[in-house]
């Protein structure tokens, strides 16, 4: 009656209704099917025609969501497939029916009549009945007869899958009329073409609000668009250079006329998946090309991140050539990432960081050892980030987590440290991360030097190394007041009461001081990395006393897990050799740790002054040789006294009284030249020692700990009686009174 | 299947180029092809599309919505009329989007106008609900929510019907009723000239 404007094709499909519908439909279609198959027994061919023409008739309905019209239509075409078969049986043994192309053109309506010429064009082309070629060109030129984006797709869909296997696949025609590949293009081009005409039109049928519906019901169909693609990639005979010249511009046509951001995402995307990676490589650039020319609303970087990654996975993989060397890859992807950010000015940071970080990957996937590559990649970040006003970089942010994931990666697949310190763009982006992100990224390149054990050589490797890590050396702000007292770096240490971190003047909350252990701990163990090989003790040394002057500046909190790797590590190398370096590196150690001791961390430089006393114990002397300064006599005094008084610095009074009484031993068994080798056995010391470890604990307030300190002191003085047995003397005497004075409170 | 004969077919818009193809079962020699007459029934060469028709949106969009029902005025004064939302992108149309409001006899006034100067048979309208105007009756009666809902329904039914019409189309008076905020009924009826 009256003339259909869009709006009046209203095919809202209710949800409700669609079981009830779709029930029917099946009904219907169950029914006819059993009747067209009676019939087929029978072999009454044309009753079986009128019953499938009935089952198709289904087909025709506006009413269906494409989810319940898909349902209907592959119950439909498996009936369609007996049809098809007993045709084939027919013709197959001589039977064939006359005229049987021109006569399913009878049927009343265009769905049913296309439905069953596909099937008998395709017994046809399989019983070599006719032109092969003429065939395939009429189907797929009658389906133009529907219209319907919804009929329409899946028609010229059941056109696809019907002659799946009878597309010509050779170069030259077999016969006159059989067809050859170049036919087979043309058909499936012209078939895809189409289909995406139908696919984009779907968007404009019904209602405007509702449009998110549809582009829903749109997404839930593409895979009957991307078959197409499919088929074209399982021709064999297609080989580049057809791919190049026929198939590429066909498609890529389509896909940037259509101006349809969901097409041509699908599309794109497609065609990366479906053909193989020899063919991106050679039509890359029309490819690219092709990316600047999509709709705007299109989002290009997943497409180019996932060529990206593609060609990198080809070229790394086992047994792969590799990119042919005169593919420039890096610098097409590079420039065409370039002309993409500048025709989109409204290109999120996030987005951008994440298409540097695809980049990154190629490089280092394909160019391991370009590095010049991936500084470029980071320079272009900064100034990208740069041009975007971006200053403050929210530390849960995307843009926190895609430039965190660009800042790993030369991590992970360098597994050099090394390297990174050669980049000269990788320090400033990583500065740009808020402050716990940075620590995070800090703190994994430094497990990935721990892992793989990159030894860190130089002092300005140090320096730089440290400098990348700064924000777990030190808080911001420490360095100017270190720097200052760098060059009197042993007193520096501790910060000074302005920085509040220092000192544990702050308080701190309990996971932040388990945060600030494990990165300490974490910087502590790298420096034992710091070290230049077993023949360059001097630059070792030089490497260790940049490391404590920069280490120094992280305040009271931190040094005390960085120093005393630092202290431990120049012990390790005080090996027989270099003995005049000795000196230097227990002045060195000596001064580490009184720093420690400024920085009320009285038991850990108790222990490493206890632990250089052992050391020192352990180098033999060698007394020939007489440019050997005597360090033990002029330093080991010092030391001594030095962890006496550390000791009785101790917290808490019975350890204090222990760790005195332990020294006594260090008066006893050193061992000095001046006694040529034998054990010093300073009575008077050794004395003092314990007398003044029984009044500590005289002072102690529990009996009962009391009872035991004396206990063990007494085991002190007897051991020493015993073993000064022979030695007179009054100290000698002294002791023994000692012994029977403690005993005596026991 | 078989009960229609070949000329019962029904015409077929033009662009639908395709039609009966015969295959003969044995190879023709191309002498034989050459001597074939063109038939009836022979397979036209469609046009091939441009880009531009196959991809543009359909210019056939015309969407009405009869909405936002208000009632003005007071006791017995009161009258209900709809908002006319109109979007487009038909030529014939002067705006691309328009909006309107409309009573039920600004409705019956079209109506009238339509039957006699254009040649359509045009649709019926929804009920006058001269029975709920009578007096001691219960409810809102003309002004209850549920009627005005039915109404309405009506209303957008017969107003997209109607403009979807080309010849519905060519009448002053269906513009003015869809895009002019006000009806001027002492207009001079006529038909839109097509630029």
């Amino acid at each position: 009656l009256f003339w259909q404007t869009r709006s009046q094709d209203m095919s809202g499909p209710v949800t409700e209704d669609q079981e009830k519908l779709l029930d029917e439909a099946l009904s219907v279609v169950k029914l006819q099917a059993f009747q067209m198959k009676r019939c087929l027994d029978k072999a009454k061919l044309m009753d079986a025609l009128k019953h499938a023409s009935n089952m198709l008739g289904e087909l025709r309905t506006s009413l269906l969501s494409p989810k319940s019209y898909y349902e209907l239509y592959m119950l439909i075409t498996d009936e369609m497939r007996h049809l098809e078969l007993y045709l084939l049986d027919e013709f197959q043994k001589g039977r064939r029916v006359q005229d049987l192309y021109e006569l399913v053109q009878y049927a009343g309506n265009i769905i049913p009549r296309l439905y069953l010429l596909i099937t008998v064009g395709v017994v046809y082309i399989k019983c070599s009945e006719i032109s092969r070629k003429d065939i395939l060109k009429d189907l797929v030129e009658m389906c133009r007869g529907v219209q319907h984006p919804l009929r329409g797709l899946f028609l010229r869909n059941y056109l696809l899958q019907c002659t799946k296997n009878v597309l010509p696949d050779c170069v030259e025609e077999e016969q006159e009329d059989s067809g050859s590949v170049s036919d087979s293009i043309d058909f499936v081009l012209l078939n895809f073409s189409e289909m995406n005409k139908l696919w984009v039109r779907m968007q404009h049928q019904g209602h405007t609000r509702e449009r998110d519906r549809r582009e829903q019901e749109r997404r839930e169909l593409k895979l009957l668009v991307g078959t197409n693609l499919v088929r074209l990639s399982q021709l064999d005979t297609i080989d580049v250079q057809r791919y190049r010249s026929v198939v590429l511009p066909a498609v890529l046509e389509q896909v940037v006329n259509c101006r349809d951001a969901l097409s041509q995402d699908y599309v794109m995307e497609c065609i990366i998946q479906v053909f193989p990676d020899e063919y991106h490589l050679a039509t890359l650039q029309d490819f690219l090309q092709a990316c600047a020319e999509l709709n705007p609303a299109v989002p290009v970087k997943n497409i180019l991140i996932s060529l990206i990654n593609r060609l990198s996975a080809f070229a790394t993989r086992d047994g792969s050539n590799g990119i042919p060397s005169d593919i420039p890859l890096f610098d097409f992807f590079s420039e065409q990432i370039a002309k993409i950010i500048e025709n989109k000015p409204d290109l999120s940071p996030e987005d951008l960081v994440s298409l540097q970080a695809a980049l990154t990957g190629l490089a280092l996937g394909v160019y391991k050892d370009r590095e010049d590559y991936v500084d470029k990649v980071l320079e272009t970040t900064n100034s990208g980030l740069d041009k975007l006003g971006v200053e403050h970089i929210n530390d849960h942010s995307n843009l926190s987590r895609e430039l965190m994931k660009l800042l790993k990666l030369p991590i992970d697949l360098w597994n050099d440290a090394l390297v990174l310190l050669r980049l000269r763009h990788y320090s400033p982006l990583l500065q740009r991360l808020d402050s716990p992100t940075k620590k995070s990224v800090s703190a994994y390149l430094l497990q990935n030097m721990l892992n793989n054990g990159t030894l860190v050589p130089s002092s300005e490797q140090v320096e730089q190394l440290l400098d990348l890590v700064r924000c777990l050396v030190a808080d911001p702000g420490a360095d100017a007041a270190a720097a200052a007292a760098d060059a009197t770096a042993t007193n520096s240490l501790g910060g000074d009461p302005g920085d509040g971190s220092a000192n544990g003047a702050g308080p701190g909350s309990e996971a932040d001081n388990e945060d600030l252990a494990e990165e300490q701990s974490l910087l502590g163990r790298v420096v034992h990395l710091f070290s230049t090989g077993p023949d360059l003790l001097d630059e070792q040394f030089g490497v260790l006393k940049t490391a404590r002057r920069i280490l120094a500046t992280g305040g009271g909190r931190r040094v005390k897990y960085t120093l005393p790797p630092v202290v431990f590590h120049s012990r390790q190398d005080s090996d027989d050799k270099w003995r005049k370096k000795c000196r230097k590196i227990f002045e060195f150690c000596h001064s580490t740790v009184c720093g420690l001791a400024k920085c009320e961390l009285p038991n850990l430089a108790l222990r490493l002054f206890v632990d250089g006393a052992l050391v020192v114990d352990k180098i033999p002397f060698d007394q020939h040789d007489t440019r050997m300064t005597c360090f033990a006599a002029e330093n080991h005094e010092p030391l001594r006294s030095q962890t006496v008084h550390a000791a009785s610095k101790l917290l808490r009074k019975p350890d204090q009284s222990r760790a005195v009484a332990a020294c006594a031993h260090l008066f006893w068994s050193g061992r000095p030249r001046e006694l040529q080798g034998a054990e010093m056995r300073d009575l008077k010391k050794v004395g003092e020692c314990l007398k003044r470890a029984g009044r500590l604990a005289s002072q102690c307030m529990d009996a009962g700990l009391q009872a035991q300190l004396y206990t063990e002191l007494v085991n002190y003085y007897l051991y020493f009686v015993l073993q000064s047995a022979g030695q007179s003397g009054s100290s000698g005497a002294a002791c023994v009174r000692s012994v029977w004075s403690v005993s005596g409170v026991v | 299947f078989f009960s229609c004969r070949i000329s019962s077919f029904r015409s077929r818009p033009s662009f639908l180029s395709s039609d009966l193809l015969k295959f003969k079962p044995s190879v023709m020699s191309n002498q034989q092809q050459q001597q074939q007459q063109p038939s009836a029934t022979q397979r036209l060469q469609p046009k091939k599309q441009t880009m531009e028709d196959a991809y543009s949106p359909p210019a056939n969009f015309l969407e009405i919505d009869v909405c936002n029902p208000e009632t003005h005025g007071l006791n017995k004064d009161r009258y209900t009329d709809y908002e006319i939302r109109l979007r487009t992108n038909l030529p014939v149309f002067k705006l691309k989007e328009s909006s309107v409001r409309r009573r039920y006899s600004d409705f019956e006034w079209l109506r009238a106008e339509l039957e006699r100067d254009s040649k359509i048979v045009v649709p019926k309208l929804p009920g006058k609900a001269l029975k709920l105007q009578l007096p001691f009756r219960g409810g809102d009666g003309r002004f209850d929510d549920e009627f005005i809902e039915e109404r309405r329904k009506g209303l957008e039914e017969f107003i997209n019907k109607v403009a979807g019409h080309p010849l519905a189309q060519n009448e002053k008076c269906l513009h003015m009723f869809l895009q002019e905020q006000t009806i001027d009924k002492a207009y001079v009826p006529g038909k839109v000239r097509t630029t």
